[in-house]
């Protein structure tokens, strides 16, 4: 009857020979496809990183540290200019019409000039022979008045000029304050509250980067415990191997000696080995079991994990409010820098006027030897007339009064000119000192140099912008897919399967015999031959001798633990 | 410089595992199927071996034997990676020269962390 329990027991060890063997290709396949996806994984987190510490955390923080930096810069820039120029502007508009107001004086001389030619040139006539003298003495007052008048045309036509400019400097200066001003109130104040918002972002990004290395531990310790599942083909299969060997030596034994050993004995021991390999195999198939189950719900955590790397990259990319930090930066930048150079624009602008003002003054400064020429000139007129008076006698008289009275006019030609000429003088003043300021004005460099910085920043950020989309842009899919094609991978696993109905099988197969033996056996059996003692001592796993413990001696229940609390205790070092 | 290990293993899906777990962590892996392989591949730059304890031809008890009669291996770290947890086994494998011992299944950092401190 034995003999029928070996054979039974030989086919069930035949067929477990390839239960797990054969299932090699298949874990190694499995194997392959983990170490693709493993990869991708590994890459979608190095772009996550990219992006969220070094594209946008560092580039940003560094955009905002070198943005407050300028900020003082900025602030100086946009300080609303004082009224200086403009009070300079004013002051010779006030020289200006005092300038008119002598010139309306100088008018008065002029035609008492001309009056008094007249008058010389009628007395000469009447003195006839005598008075001929007298008659260059009429072509030089008469050549004074021209000259005098000449001259007022001209000055009125550079005060005219001068008025204009200055009226058109108040404008442009007014302008340009009120551009100041806006840059004061309402563009210093966007980029101070895009800065505040920018470094509020910067800090929540570090929170981000947290969270994303979070994920990245959640990944690793999900790939750890994928790759410690896979190891359970080797390790089952070990397993499965020494269910093998103890049947068919077993077998080989018994029935090498059947006729030396007693039937009962031999059923009895029969009985044992086969309850032991039935646990094996329980054991075995728990084991794989509970291993393809993990490396499912590694898989799928995994799956879930990529799709939180994608949450995170997205929340890195948005900023408080939901719009794009680099966006909003990239905007504030641009109006800046667009306000900086219509601030260089208009100081140009401004500038220039000066400069035309103080090129004006020159001009009509340069009549001012002239000026003053004329006070000498009638001076000089009116003693030549009182010598020629002198010199024609009681005849003369009446030129006399005419001498006289040039005399008198020279005395108030000189006072006129004399404050012609030091208004001229204030006017060229003030034209000096705006031609100073018309430096400032003209020296766009330092505005030119903070446009060309945020120029800089401009080019940074669209590159990061650049970089940060191509990158958003590859996790977006590559998460997605990957995420997919780990979920269709963890659910395509049904390799435990055909494992566990075999082993079930077995198990069933070995439990019948057991069975039928322990009914057939002697209740009490002869203990167990050393031969067979030492065959299922065999054991290569902690697990196998609990099991083994548990039935033979009663020693504990033999229930190991698939991963034991503290991995650690698997390692030691000599 | 990249250091070389080898992982000496029958079981081609746990060598598959060492591999990718080593390879991951920016070692260069050889493999070997049992000693008697392991010891035709021990040539040049071999820093360190992974080996099974049970595996035909030559087992790994007899592979670490063998390496340590090799002059320029004679001091390489040789960690063993096994099911098998007896202590009487451990003895008999540092008797051999094993630097270590790990009992399968290992997880990945677990086996990295292994490798850097005996490679340090």
């Amino acid at each position: 009857m034995v003999d029928s329990f070996f054979s039974r027991m030989r086919r069930v060890q035949a067929n477990l020979g390839r239960v797990i063997a054969a299932r090699e290709d298949e874990f190694l396949e499995l194997g392959s496809t983990l170490h693709a996806f493993a990869s991708r994984a590994d890459n979608l987190v190095d772009m996550a990183r990219e992006l969220v510490e070094s594209t946008v955390g560092e580039i940003l923080k560094e955009v905002v540290r070198q943005l407050d930096d300028k900020m003082e810069t900025m602030r100086s820039m946009c300080q609303v200019s004082d009224t200086a120029e403009m009070d300079e502007f004013g002051r010779i508009r006030g020289f200006l019409a005092d300038l008119l107001s002598l010139l309306e004086n100088y008018g008065r001389i002029v035609r008492t000039l001309q009056m008094l030619a007249i008058s010389t040139r009628i007395e000469s006539a009447r003195l006839g022979a005598d008075g001929r003298g007298f008659n260059t003495l009429a072509d030089d007052v008469e050549k004074l008045g021209l000259k005098i008048a000449e001259y007022s045309a001209h000055i009125r036509e550079q005060a005219a000029r001068l008025d204009a400019l200055s009226v058109d400097a108040d404008g442009r200066m007014t302008s340009i304050r009120s551009s100041q001003q806006e840059c004061s109130l309402n563009v210093f104040v966007m980029v101070q509250e895009n800065v505040t918002s920018l470094q509020r972002y910067g800090t929540s990004l570090d929170a981000v980067s947290d969270s994303l290395t979070g994920t990245i531990a959640e990944i690793q310790n999900s790939m750890g415990e994928i790759v410690s599942s896979m190891q359970f083909h080797d390790i089952v299969r070990q397993q499965v191997e020494h269910v093998e060997e103890a049947l068919g030596e077993t077998a080989d034994y018994l029935q090498a000696h059947t006729d030396e050993l007693d039937a009962g004995d031999m059923a009895h021991w029969l009985g044992q080995v086969n309850t032991m390999q039935v646990a094996q195999l329980e054991y075995a198939e728990t084991s794989f079991s509970q291993a393809v189950q993990v490396l499912r719900d590694g898989l799928q955590a995994l799956g879930l994990h990529v799709r939180d790397v994608q949450q995170v990259v997205e929340t890195a990319r948005q900023g408080e409010d939901g719009s794009a930090p680099l966006d909003s930066i990239s905007e504030t930048v641009l109006h800046v820098s667009a306000h900086f150079r219509q601030l260089a624009e208009q100081g140009g602008d401004v500038g220039n006027v000066m400069v035309a003002v103080a090129d004006t003054v020159s001009e009509m400064t340069s009549f001012l030897d002239d000026i003053e020429d004329v006070g000498a000139e009638i001076e000089l007129i009116a003693l030549n007339a009182s010598i020629k008076a002198a010199h024609t006698g009681d005849m003369g008289k009446a030129l006399g009064v005419l001498a006289l009275s040039i005399q008198t006019l020279s005395h108030d030609a000189r006072q006129q000119t004399d404050s012609i000429a030091e208004k001229l003088r204030s006017i060229a003043g003030a034209a000096d000192v705006l031609r100073d300021m018309s430096r400032g004005y003209l020296d766009s460099s330092q505005a030119d140099a903070m446009t060309a910085e945020l120029q800089g920043f401009m080019e940074q950020l669209r590159t990061v912008q650049g970089r940060a989309d191509s990158l958003l842009g590859s996790v977006d899919n590559e998460a997605v897919t990957l995420a997919e094609e780990l979920d269709a991978l963890a659910s395509g696993i049904r390799v435990d399967e055909p494992v566990r109905a075999a082993l079930q099988q077995a198990a069933g197969e070995l439990m019948q015999i057991a069975e039928t033996c322990t009914q057939e056996g002697n209740e009490e059996g002869a203990p167990l031959p050393d031969v067979l003692q030492a065959i299922l001592d065999r054991y290569t796993m902690e697990s196998e001798r609990a099991i083994h413990r548990s039935h033979l001696v009663g020693d504990g229940e033999g229930d190991a633990e698939l991963f034991g609390d503290d991995l650690d205790d698997n390692i030691e070092l000599f | 410089m990249t250091k070389t290990i080898m992982t000496v293993d029958d079981s081609a899906s746990v060598r598959q595992m060492v591999s990718f777990t080593l390879k991951k962590a920016g070692f260069s892996v050889i493999e070997a199927t049992d000693g008697k392989d392991a010891m035709s591949k021990l040539s040049g730059p071999v820093h360190m071996v992974i080996t099974d304890l049970n595996m035909p031809n030559m087992d790994g008890i007899a592979l670490i034997k063998s390496i340590r009669a090799v002059p320029a291996y004679k001091f390489i770290p040789i960690v063993m990676l096994t099911t098998e947890s007896q202590a009487s086994r451990k003895q008999e494998g540092k008797a051999a020269g094993a630097t270590g011992w790990i009992v399968k299944p290992f997880k990945p950092e677990q086996l990295v962390d292994v490798v850097k401190k005996v490679l340090r």
